[in-house]
């Protein structure tokens, strides 16, 4: 097979795995298909449950380290936003009722 | 063999060895101190880093075996149900610790008097106090004062942002009337930015000890401590980066290796002197080994939490639990702590060991069903001296330079099992009046074995103890151990702060009676 094909191949396969999501960046677009493909030579790539095996860690861990998915992640947190709470209102409660415990412990 | 002289020479520059070469280097003396790890750049350990998530998996894997550098040794834990946790490298631990500086309360300094367990350290935390503040100002902790269970802390750097998990599980703690407050952390934090930055005792200490006149030697292994006479050693046999031996005469040695790398040491310089290891007439060199047991906790919300974010460690913590009770099961007591959940990569790795996720159409279903929806709790356990509880020398399986590894044998107390049994269900009742939808919760956490102490410890009596109430051996004049080896009792909370403050003090001493322990005749 030639190199072109099994970027070819990888590709299709990395789309498997990892699917089409709207807010999520395309997993071949952020992936390096041509350093991923350095690993296979003609008889592995086509056993496609093996290479899946075989470059899971690699794809999930190259994933989510890509600038892409970690912008897409930080928007996530945006849209999610909460109201800040005051740490002093919140600790009022255990300043009151704990006075002597520093003593005790 | 090529000889080298020194006058004090410190073994070891994590958290402890660091702090000892700081304050010796203030003297006029010839300092030099020994690792067996690289010196890193700050880039690549960096807190920032993004790539840390990664490396935690790999060069930064707290499991000496998982790693497997050629610093490292290996620790067959395979008869414990928790494993060592640590890294080898001029910081030591410090470049991958959570930085969770809570100080060991006064009464864990006498447990035997309080509780009728372990032993009484020999000085106590009055002692301590002034070396908590200077190393608390050192490393930057930020914290914030007024804390009902460490009433005298001042002068903290500004709290750490505890984030929207942190809030939700004040408020569940406030339900429920239980003692919280914000983390003490080694981050250096400022008003305008409470994210902060982690030090670690590279910048912090080794740095100015260098500019002090300390010769650091990183990649520097020492094989055995040579003995002169019954009662006093001259030097190490140490190998280089090269792989060439050295003899390193010194005046004086301190030993600073962690709680394993110690007994390690000390364990394989055996001699006609002492042939069952060095300073062990006592027999205790090894003994008594403490760990944390620490419990896991996980709550699952409905709602994007991002509980991911914020700084790595702990942001709130309580110690509602900490001192014995007499309705309760179980002596002395336990830590809560809440933890930053994992990252993206670390989520799946998670999802797909408990097989909660697969590649496909539902990937990502199954990881944002997860990922930054958690909070995340640890009991830390106070954990007793018990004899049966031992490290020693494993011969079958030798590091890179034939030094013997070590094993550890170690079983949980029924103390323990009863403490980590309290402190999952009282977690799981906290989680669920935060409103987690599913909990899950088990303990002890195998790779968790991050705080070891007590195995050579200090004690009185030359019978039952290796060290006394200076780190010096009882056997050996000129020879001292600042680390938590020595530590007579676990407590339960993080031992960063205590080791430092520990070293400071007993550094001090050397500082104090240079004149009586340099002019021994070796």
């Amino acid at each position: 097979m030639k190199k072109k094909n099994i970027r070819k191949k990888l590709k299709y396969i990395l789309n498997q795995m990892i699917p089409f999501s709207t807010d999520m960046p395309i997993c071949h677009n952020v992936i390096n298909l041509q350093k991923l493909s350095k690993k296979f030579d003609n008889d592995l790539i086509k056993n496609t449950d093996e290479i899946k095996k075989k470059i899971a860690n690699e794809v999930v861990e190259n994933y989510f380290m890509s600038n892409e998915v970690i912008n897409a992640l930080k928007k996530r947190k945006k849209n999610n936003h909460k109201k800040k709470e005051n740490l002093e209102n919140l600790l009022i409660k255990v300043k009151k009722n704990k006075k002597s415990f520093g003593r005790n412990l | 063999m090529k000889t080298e002289k020194t006058d004090i020479l410190i073994i070891g520059a994590g958290a402890s060895g660091a702090v000892s070469s700081w304050n010796l280097s203030k003297t006029n003396l010839k300092i030099t101190c020994l690792d067996q790890g690289p010196l890193l750049s700050k880039k690549e350990y960096s807190f920032n880093n993004k790539e840390r998530e990664i490396n935690k998996m790999h060069y930064f894997n707290p499991d000496t075996n998982i790693r497997n550098l050629a610093q490292d040794y290996p620790i067959d834990s395979d008869n414990s149900p928790i494993s060592i946790a640590n890294y080898n490298a001029i910081g030591g631990s410090t470049l991958i610790y959570s930085g969770h500086y809570l100080r060991f309360h006064k009464t864990d300094f006498f447990t035997k008097k309080k509780d009728g367990v372990n032993s009484n350290w020999l000085f106590h935390y009055n002692h301590l106090k002034k070396y908590y503040d200077l190393n608390d100002k050192m490393m930057g902790v930020s914290g914030l004062v007024g804390d009902p269970a460490y009433p005298d802390i001042k002068n903290l750097l500004p709290p750490i942002e505890i984030g929207t998990t942190g809030k939700i599980l004040a408020k569940a703690f406030n339900k429920l009337n239980w003692h919280w407050w914000p983390s003490y952390a080694a981050v250096k934090t400022s008003k305008r930015y409470l994210k902060g930055i982690r030090p670690t005792v590279v910048e912090v200490y080794l740095k100015k000890a260098i500019k002090n006149g300390l010769i650091l030697k990183p990649n520097c292994k020492v094989i055995k401590i040579i003995s002169s006479s019954k009662s006093l050693v001259k030097g190490v046999i140490y190998k280089n980066k090269k792989n060439k031996k050295i003899y390193l005469k010194a005046k004086l040695i301190i030993l600073a290796a962690s709680g394993i790398g110690t007994p390690r040491i000390l364990l394989n310089s055996y001699n006609k002197f002492f042939p069952n290891g060095l300073a062990n007439n006592s027999g205790k060199v090894g003994k008594n080994l403490m760990l944390h047991p620490l419990g896991f906790i996980e709550g699952k919300f409905d709602k994007y939490l991002a509980s991911n974010e914020g700084v790595e460690g702990c942001s709130i913590y309580s110690h509602e639990f900490y001192k014995s009770n007499k309705k309760r099961n179980f002596k002395r007591g336990y830590t809560i702590q809440h933890l930053r959940s994992p990252g993206p990569i670390e989520a799946y790795h998670f999802l797909n060991k408990f097989k909660k996720i697969n590649f496909g159409k539902n990937f990502f279903k199954n990881f944002f069903d997860y990922f930054g929806k958690t909070i995340q709790l640890s009991v830390i356990c106070e954990d007793f001296a018990d004899e049966k509880n031992y490290i020693e020398l494993d011969f079958k399986k030798k590091d890179k330079d034939n030094m013997p590894g070590v094993k550890i044998n170690y079983k949980l107390s029924k103390n323990s099992k009863n403490m980590l049994s309290h402190g999952l269900n009282h977690c799981k009742k906290l989680l669920e009046i935060a409103g987690a939808k599913k909990i899950q919760a088990f303990g002890p956490v195998k790779n968790t074995g991050w705080h070891i102490s007590g195995t050579t410890k200090m004690g009185k009596s030359k019978k039952n103890s290796v060290v006394n109430k200076f780190g010096q051996c009882h056997d050996i004049q000129n020879l001292f151990i600042v680390d938590s080896s020595i530590f007579p009792s676990s407590s339960a909370v993080n031992l960063a702060s205590t080791i430092q403050a520990v070293s400071l003090m007993l550094t001090d001493n050397i500082k104090d009676n240079l004149t009586k322990y340099l002019n021994l005749k070796i």
